[in-house]
């Protein structure tokens, strides 16, 4: 095949993958065709993971073959000896290690800029999949726990929305200077993985800050939230690898979380804004609670 | 900067079927939409292949190799996890 063909192949792959996410989603909304919805979301994914295999980027297949097949193998084990009762939890720990995929390959192409160029295209969604990545990874990680000891625990720490804001700002500072150190020759080698790095860590830090402030009845909200985050990541690497397939899962995953997220916390009672700020304070019993529902 | 376009214009679309598909689940469908989606977060596996799989060697492509596995068992852990639980009825939302 010539290469052109072969690029043609490819693409057509893709939109095979697209159509079968898009088609096997759609089908998730009713109880009946859910599971071959689910099915068919599957589908689409793999066609797309088998197509990317073709990219000409790829040039040392072994780890990463072995990589998936354990991948697989440790997910299948998973989701098979799993009891019941801890379907939700399981389900959440995924979450967890969707969001760690994302931020360590955005940590993984950043490095690789550090000796060659990265154009600003690529930086900056590369500096969202870190920051977002590391957000679902502790916000999700802390959210399995409190699924664990429901009833119990602490509640946000005193000042954290405070925190939360001095969190938000330092994100966006040292995103800016992960963008600007893979510019600018002036900062060194090893500064673009070490302000990355840094940005990890408060992407860590706001997650976990986040799953801890609301109260237990957000937390189905908290953790659809947190799926919308999850997908911004995994978008974020796509549009830096210009890679469709992850464009479009993230995409919808990112699209259709937080919506869920919304209808979610209003069945609980709850604004959207509460999941991730927390609320004032335990709600006194019997409050006429005045919460519009999602128009 | 063409392809960048391209990619953000996709990004969009893919963002508003999102959005409508979700606004239209019937309730009881709901569990399931989100556990396919917190699956398909596992798509990041096809970025961790490029990463992983690049020429030359270093921690780049360790984290690559690294996202590979994380992204296959997200992805085929959450939707057996997602099947099994259709299979026994629909799935609670994860909560208390």
């Amino acid at each position: 095949m010539s290469n052109q063909d072969w690029l043609d192949a490819i693409g057509a792959a893709y939109l095979v993958a697209v159509a079968l996410l898009v088609w096997g989603l759609a089908g998730q909304r009713r109880t009946a065709t859910a599971r071959r919805g689910n099915l068919i979301v599957a589908a689409g994914a793999l066609v797309a993971v088998i197509a990317t295999l073709a990219d000409r980027r790829i040039v040392d297949f072994a780890w990463i073959i072995a990589g998936t097949v354990s991948g697989a193998i440790l997910g299948a084990y998973l989701a098979s000896r799993v009891r019941t009762g801890a379907m939700p939890r399981a389900v959440v720990l995924l979450l967890a290690t969707g969001g760690a995929a994302s931020l360590l390959l955005a940590l993984g192409e950043l490095d690789r800029g550090s000796d060659e160029d990265v154009p600003g295209e690529v930086a900056v969604p590369l500096a969202i999949g870190v920051l977002a990545g590391a957000v679902a990874l502790a916000g999700a990680l802390v959210a399995v726990r409190r699924l664990r000891s429901t009833g119990r625990g602490a509640g946000p720490p005193p000042g954290h929305r405070g925190i939360a804001l001095a969190g938000g700002a330092a994100a966006l500072v040292l995103g800016a200077l992960v963008v600007w150190s893979t510019q600018d020759e002036g900062f060194g080698d090893a500064s673009v993985l070490a302000f990355a790095g840094l940005l990890a860590v408060v992407g860590l830090a706001l997650g976990g800050l986040m799953a801890v402030s609301g109260d237990d009845r957000v937390l189905p909200a908290l953790v659809a939230l947190l799926t919308g985050v999850a997908g911004l990541a995994v978008a974020a690497d796509g549009v830096a690898l210009e890679n469709t397939a992850m464009i479009v899962a993230g995409g919808l995953v990112a699209g259709a979380a937080p919506t869920l997220a919304r209808i979610m916390a209003w069945a609980a009672n709850r604004a959207l804004i509460e999941v991730v700020l927390g609320s004032g304070g335990p709600r006194p019993r019997g409050a006429v609670e005045d919460v519009h529902p999602p128009r | 900067m063409a392809g960048l376009i391209t990619s953000l214009t996709i990004l969009v679309l893919a963002l508003a079927a999102g959005h409508l598909l979700a606004a239209g689940v019937a309730p009881a469908a709901r569990g399931g939409v989100l556990w396919t989606a917190i699956a398909l977060c596992g798509v990041a596996l096809a970025g961790g292949l490029i990463v992983g799989g690049a020429g030359g060697s270093g921690l780049g492509r360790v984290l690559g190799t690294a996202a590979v596995v994380l992204g296959a068992l997200t992805l085929v852990g959450g939707v057996l996890l997602t099947d099994r639980a259709l299979g026994n009825r629909p799935p609670e939302e994860p909560g208390p």
